[in-house]
Parts: structure tokens; sequence; C-alpha cells
């Protein structure tokens, strides 16, 4: 097996300690950070994703997977930074206001992270104007807003309406999730987009910022 | 009347004591708890229930038909959205889950999760039917992640899927109506002390499931949702509408198939 194969196939085991040393070892043979990045990391991280949207594998796995990522990223970062490797867009991501979970929201923005995006984390029990300042200051192409509960969702509808009003209106889309969103609610607050898992969220945002 | 009531086994206390002393004649389906985390399977067993009722009621002489399907939950992750029936009316309490049924009211659930933000309620129901969170069932989570993810990765998991809870601020403890359970209080109190939350102890009031259970369904507090209509969400504090659906649409599920309600 590649040593990018190896990456990828530690990562999808969530075995975080193996994937650090694959990538250095990469490293030590001389292929680039970008490569080792796109086909040992986020190669293993989409797998993982796709696993994850067919129900093969369950949050727990996303978990460890995720951060066997980001362990192995801390290792490549100096490289990807002096080969002059961009992010692919910005998101600002967080749980509305009221709202306190933040398992749903932690797993789109790996995955988000996974596909070579920047991401703006704000964490739980955001107000609208913080959304609102984060995408501004970090000229985010995308608002990410997650609830666990039918009773915080409503907030969405304000961020929706927030953006709307702002000079961000025609620059920065709203997307939403979690567990009581559905396209019938994006639909009636106009958000830009709802999807239903983790993967679909890093999958349509990448489209957003790339296309 | 005569009365079918599909019931979560969080209020089986609840619901078995006013279904005792109803007027009507009521029987219970009892679902398990916690069905709500997994929506899809809610609905599927919400509706595979519906039809069941609708079909034993075919096999009845006339005078001990039921008149109405009631469902002892709120919007419950959406698991009511999409059902429908073809013979009977489906009520249905406008809240968004079974905390405002144990309150009295969703403006008091709503009045007090404004009061008390960041609060995980716990009562006698949740205590007995539900995992709610103490340092037991804790230790025994990490304990099976360990074994499943490695020593390694049990920690990290406990933290990720944990959060919430240096999150929250607040253990609610809805007493019960009908009588404290020995050892419900402690059992809160403890968990409030465990992880840094405030107690505070509220009133548990049975008007709310009362009315549910013996009507009459107000439409300010329910939904009678009638035969070839489905229910759907309607985002507001109503939280629910019926829409008439084509007849096709209203055909019970297959029995060995799963139900996925049109988008």
């Amino acid at each position: 097996m590649s040593i990018l194969n190896e990456i990828s196939s530690w990562l999808q085991q969530g075995r975080a300690p193996k994937v650090k040393a694959c990538v250095q070892q990469a490293l030590d043979e001389g292929i680039p950070a970008g490569e080792i990045l796109e086909q040992g990391l986020l190669d293993g991280m989409n797998i993982i994703g796709q696993k994850f949207k067919n129900n093969e594998v369950f949050v727990p796995e996303v978990l460890i997977a995720a951060r066997a990522m980001t362990k192995g990223i801390e290792v490549l970062r100096p490289h990807l930074v002096a080969d002059g490797v961009e992010e692919k867009g910005t998101v600002v991501i967080g749980t509305v206001k009221g709202d306190l979970h933040d398992i749903g929201k932690n797993l789109v923005r790996m995955m988000m992270e996974g596909k070579g995006l920047k991401v703006i984390d704000l964490g739980v029990d955001v107000p609208v104007e913080k959304f609102l300042e984060a995408a501004r200051e970090n000229d985010a192409q995308i608002i990410a807003c997650s609830a666990l509960l039918t009773t915080t969702m409503g907030e969405m509808r304000s961020v929706v309406e927030a953006v709307e009003a702002s000079e961000m209106k025609d620059k920065v889309k709203v997307m939403i999730g979690g567990a009581p969103i559905t396209q019938a609610f994006c639909d009636q607050i106009g958000a830009d987009k709802y999807t239903p898992d983790a993967a679909s969220a890093a999958e349509v945002a990448l489209a957003i910022c790339t296309g | 009347m005569r009365i079918a009531i599909i019931g979560c086994m969080v209020m089986n206390r609840e619901i078995s004591h006013l279904v005792a002393e109803s007027r009507h004649v009521v029987r219970v389906w009892w679902l398990r708890q916690g069905l709500h985390d997994t929506p899809d399977i809610l609905r599927t067993e919400l509706q595979h229930t519906i039809d069941e009722i609708e079909r034993e009621n075919g096999r009845l002489p006339e005078n001990l038909r039921f008149q109405a399907v009631i469902l002892a939950y709120g919007l419950c992750s959406n698991g009511v959205v999409g059902l429908r029936s073809r013979s009977l009316p489906v009520v249905v309490p406008r809240c968004d889950d079974c905390i405002s049924l144990f309150l009295g009211s969703a403006d008091r659930y709503r009045a007090l999760f404004a009061r008390l933000p960041g609060v995980y309620w716990y009562n006698t129901g949740w205590i007995e039917q539900a995992f709610t969170p103490s340092k037991e069932n804790y230790a025994r989570r990490r304990a099976e992640y360990a074994e499943e993810y490695g020593e390694e990765n049990a920690d990290y998991l406990m933290e990720c899927t944990n959060n919430w809870m240096t999150n929250y601020r607040h253990c609610g403890y809805i007493t019960c109506p009908l009588g404290e359970r020995e050892g419900c209080e402690q059992y809160a109190r403890q968990a409030a002390e465990d992880f840094g939350w405030e107690f505070t102890k509220v009133d548990g009031d049975m008007g709310y499931l009362d009315a549910l259970v013996n009507g009459p369904w107000d439409d300010a507090r329910f939904l009678s949702c009638p035969p070839y209509s489905r229910i759907e969400a309607d985002f507001s504090n109503r939280k629910f509408r019926s829409v008439p659906c084509a007849k096709e649409d209203a055909a019970p599920l297959p029995e060995d198939q799963k139900y996925h309600p049109p988008v």
C-alpha cells in the first residue's frame, strides 16, 4: 500500500498517532504537502463522509476520523503554507442563540475543513449580530447555522432577515441544518440551502465557494 | 367516547392514571421512550400504530369502535410530521415535546425555557425510562467507547459528545402531581451537583395531559387532523397544521416497509 493510501486508511480508522507518523513519513519521502492533503487526508475524510451519509458509520467514527485528520494537518500546515496551498473558501458557523448543542455543528465544521475550507467556528448560543460581524470580518461566503431544538430553530429566520437587510445580501449565502430542520422550513424562511447531514453540508459549501 | 392513545413510555404513569379515571373508554398503545432521537423511526412506528388501530377498528363491532386517535407526542424532532389516517381523526397537542405536557402548557414551557437558559429537564418518567445524564451513566458510556474505539479515543469522544453538558446551566426538576417517587428528586439534585448546574424545582401540572386524554381538544392547544389529511409543521407556536392529501398518499404503510414522508 502506498503511504498516501495508508494515511487515508488509518484516518478512516480514527488512529490519530498513526496518521501523524505516516504524514511525517510521506513528507520525508518528498511527497508534496498538497498531495498528502488531497490524496491522503481529504481522501480518507471523503470516504468517511460518504459512509456516514449512507449510515455505514456513525457519529463516533466521524469524530475520531476528523480528529486524526486535524492531527495530520497540524504536521502538514507549515509545509502547506510554504508551498502556498490556499483555502478554497471561508465559512462562518455556529449554533443559534438559545441553543447550546454542538455535536452536529462540530461535525459539519470538521467535514468542511475536510473539504479544504476555512471555517470560523463561533461556538454555541450565537446571536444574529455575531454571525454577521464574523462574516464581514472574515470576508466569508457562507454563514452556516445549526439548531437542535424546535424551540430555537426560529432564530434562523432572524439570521436570514439580517443578511437580507445588510450589505452582504448578494455575497453571503445562509446554510441551515440540524435535527429539526427540513427543506420546508428552509423554503419558508428563505434560507439559501438546507442539507440533511454533515457530509452534504460540506459538499454544498464547497460548491458555493468554488462555483 | 372510545379513544385510542399512542403514548410514549415517558408519560406512562401520568397517562395510565388519567386513563383509569377517564369518563371515556381508553386503550393505550405504548412506544418506548427515546424514539425522538431517530425521528424517521419514530414516524414509522407511529404510522404503523395508527394503521394498526384503524385495521383493528374495522374488525370491531360498531359500538366498540374507537372514535379518535390521540398522540401523546409533541413535535418530538418532527417525528409526528407526515402522519395520516383514513378513518379516524388524529389529535396532537400543539407543543414541542413532552416537557410542555408535564408542565401543563406550552406557554409555561416557553416562559421557563427563557427564564432558565440551558436547562436539562428531569422528572420521574425521564429518570425511569430514559438515558439521563448522571455520573454512573457516563462511566458506562466511556467504557463502551474505550472498548469500541480504543482507550486513546475514549476521552476525546466523551469530550465531543458531552460538551453540551458544560454549556448547560440549569437542572429543572418537574415534580409528579401523582406523588413523588422515592429517589427521583435526589437523582436530579445529584446530577445538578455533579455537572455544576443550578437546581430548580418546578411543579408538575397534569392539566394539559388531562385535556389530551379526556378532551375537549380546543384548537388553541390541539390539532385535530381529519382523515385523508397529513400533519405538517407550521413553524409557529401553533406547531402544526393539517393538509389534505390524495387518497393514494394516505394508504397504510406496507408492514415491512419504512415510511418516508413526502418532502
